[in-house]
């Protein structure tokens, strides 16, 4: 259109301004204009019969993943010299192979197949249309058209695999698995020793116990382990992620949730994911590969919003009851620690896993005196904030992104601490 | 390369023509203005600004009417016009063509534009030969009505080639 209107324009113009000044010379200088006008106008488009398909190779994908997508545009009208065909794609997804755009002139029947690959990072995306703008030979008079094409891609985040994470909630599911129920029973681990009873195994009783009391037998007890209510939190404030040029924290903090989900979920326990970002949004707890397919769904779709503080958070204890493990994966602000302490008090075992906004907005400033000078001050009032934390029972894993968080994670989470191991435990002679 | 010397060459050409104009008539400001549709022209082509090729085209086209008013030579104004609108054209081209993926679907486009601004240049260039070598000196009246006739001819002409171009179009 906008080359229309400026041969239209300049054409319209020179008639005036010819016809105005009564200048035959000028009004000659528009017949090139007009005459490049009418050529444009005996190819042009009249409207479009245009219908388009779209098949993609795979709906979801992991970030080192490949997906083809196959378009397939017909044209049930008269030929059409110029159709300029573009695929609309977002940010997060890049062509690696082919092109998203075509241009061809289209007889009528004809169809045009084509190909590209498309790669990306973390997201979802909905193909909802293809645009087709059709025109002259020109360019000149064109129409523009969306065909409908639907089709959805889901690029999931990655899964950095865990050795193990240890947790110590103070309630569990009646389900063997991993966790240490703090219940004497059948086990692996020494829990204390007890009176023998008819039924116990010879190979579990106390013989040195048994040694220094008389007509007394002991048994030993063991830990039980079963599996436990894990809920991840997720924070996905922009507050607290974005940083200038556009720099996030998102991602590590996805990585983190995905990660940890992901080993919660082998061990066979009983997972949840809760999303705070602009609303929000939980995927209720559940077991398996299905809900570990529906958290990674949930994962790859997360986007930071405009929730300000955790103040908003409330834990409905018909999905996760009291005493069930939280993990908070939240790059933490100072006014945060009112909120998670409440959530704590209200009985809540709680890890935080906070990557380090610090020295993440130091290293993409580029240094200088004055960002080092910020950053040791702003470093001084975090190590505070985690420090209240660990204070009132919360384990908090501080994690610098440079560092890869199965690393972190395993170091950090790989042993209870020693003043959570404490809790709970069975008595001992 | 080959594209930006296919753009450079009618711009400059317009350009020449338009400060030849202006020199032959004895209008050097008119010469001098040159400079501005030449610099819009060379900054948009440097950074490939689609849009101030049009504003440079329309620099140009907006000059040789002025110049037709001061008397500008027709031979000059009417090249200018005649070449910048080639320049302008031939980068769309360029810039329309890229969205071509396949080499084969490229060439055919442009193959296929270069018959049409053929075909255009020639029926252009055969109306300016006409006024101009023919030295046929019309009175306004007589030029007005001629250039009705002619836009009424080709637009005739235009409707009966796409009645005939639908009715054959495969």
């Amino acid at each position: 259109m906008p080359r229309l209107i400026l041969i239209g324009g300049l054409l319209y113009l020179l008639l005036m301004a010819g016809l105005g000044s009564l200048n035959a010379g000028m009004l000659s200088l528009a017949l090139p204009l007009a005459a490049y006008l009418l050529l444009g106008f005996w190819s042009s488009p009249e409207s479009s019969h245009l219908t388009a398909e779209r098949h993609l190779s795979a709906e979801r994908i992991t970030p080192d993943g490949e997906v083809q997508v196959t378009l397939r545009v017909t044209n049930h009208g008269p030929a059409v010299e110029s159709v300029l065909i573009k695929d609309t794609l977002p940010g997060f997804l890049e062509v690696s192979e082919g092109a998203a755009s075509q241009l061809v002139s289209l007889k009528r029947g004809e169809t045009l197949e084509w190909e590209y690959t498309l790669r990306g990072r973390r997201g979802f995306h909905v193909f909802s249309h293809l645009d087709v703008t059709i025109s002259d030979q020109f360019g000149i008079f064109s129409q523009t058209h969306r065909l409908p094409t639907p089709g959805q891609l889901l690029v999931l985040p990655v899964v950095p695999r865990l050795w193990q994470v240890k947790i110590r909630p103070r309630v569990t599911r009646i389900y063997s698995g991993t966790i240490p129920a703090r219940t004497g029973g059948a086990g692996l681990e020494y829990f204390g020793t007890r009176e023998y009873q008819p039924g116990d195994s010879p190979r579990w009783i106390n013989w040195r116990a048994m040694a220094r009391h008389e007509h007394m037998i002991y048994s030993n007890e063991f830990e039980q382990e079963r599996v436990a209510d894990i809920g991840i939190i997720l924070d996905g404030r922009r507050r607290v992620n974005e940083f200038p040029g556009g720099q996030s924290l998102f991602e590590y903090s996805v990585l983190a949730a995905a990660s940890l989900s992901s080993t919660f979920l082998s061990t066979g326990n009983h997972v949840g994911l809760l999303i705070f970002s602009q609303y929000v949004k939980w995927v209720m707890p559940g077991y398996g590969k299905f809900q570990a397919e529906k958290i990674m769904q949930a994962l790859a779709r997360a986007e930071i919003g405009d929730s300000l503080a955790l103040s908003g958070l409330e834990i409905p204890s018909r999905l996760l009851p009291p005493h069930s493990q939280l993990v908070v994966v939240s790059p933490l602000i100072p006014e945060d620690v009112e909120n998670l302490v409440k959530i704590r008090r209200s009985g809540y075992p709680l890890i935080v896993i906070s990557p380090d906004p610090i020295s993440y907005e130091e290293r993409i400033s580029g240094g200088g005196l004055a960002v080092e000078t910020a950053a040791r001050t702003l470093r001084l009032r975090r190590a505070l904030t985690i420090r209240q934390l660990r204070h009132i029972g919360i384990q908090v894993v501080d994690w610098d992104v440079t560092q890869p968080f199965e690393q972190v994670a395993q170091h950090g989470l790989g042993r209870v601490p020693a003043h959570l191991q404490s809790l709970g435990r069975g008595g001992r002679l | 390369m080959n594209s930006l010397f296919l753009i450079s060459f009618p711009v400059a050409f317009s350009l020449v023509s338009l400060a030849a104009g202006g020199l032959a008539s004895s209008n050097p400001l008119m010469a001098a203005a040159v400079f501005l549709p030449a610099g819009v022209w060379v900054f948009s082509l440097r950074r490939h600004w689609e849009p101030g090729m049009g504003i440079g085209l329309a620099l140009v086209v907006v000059l040789a009417g002025l110049g037709m008013w001061t008397r500008m030579p027709v031979w000059a104004a009417y090249g200018a016009v005649l070449a910048g609108l080639l320049g302008w054209d031939i980068y769309g081209l360029q810039v329309r063509a890229g969205y071509a993926v396949d080499d084969d679907a490229r060439w055919a486009f442009v193959r296929r534009h270069l018959v049409r601004l053929g075909l255009w240049l020639a029926a252009s260039l055969g109306l300016g030969a006409f006024s101009l070598l023919g030295h046929v000196r019309f009175s306004f009246n007589q030029a007005f009505l001629l250039i009705v006739l002619i836009l009424a001819g080709i637009g005739l002409m235009v409707s009966w080639l796409r009645k005939r171009g639908k009715s054959t179009s495969v």
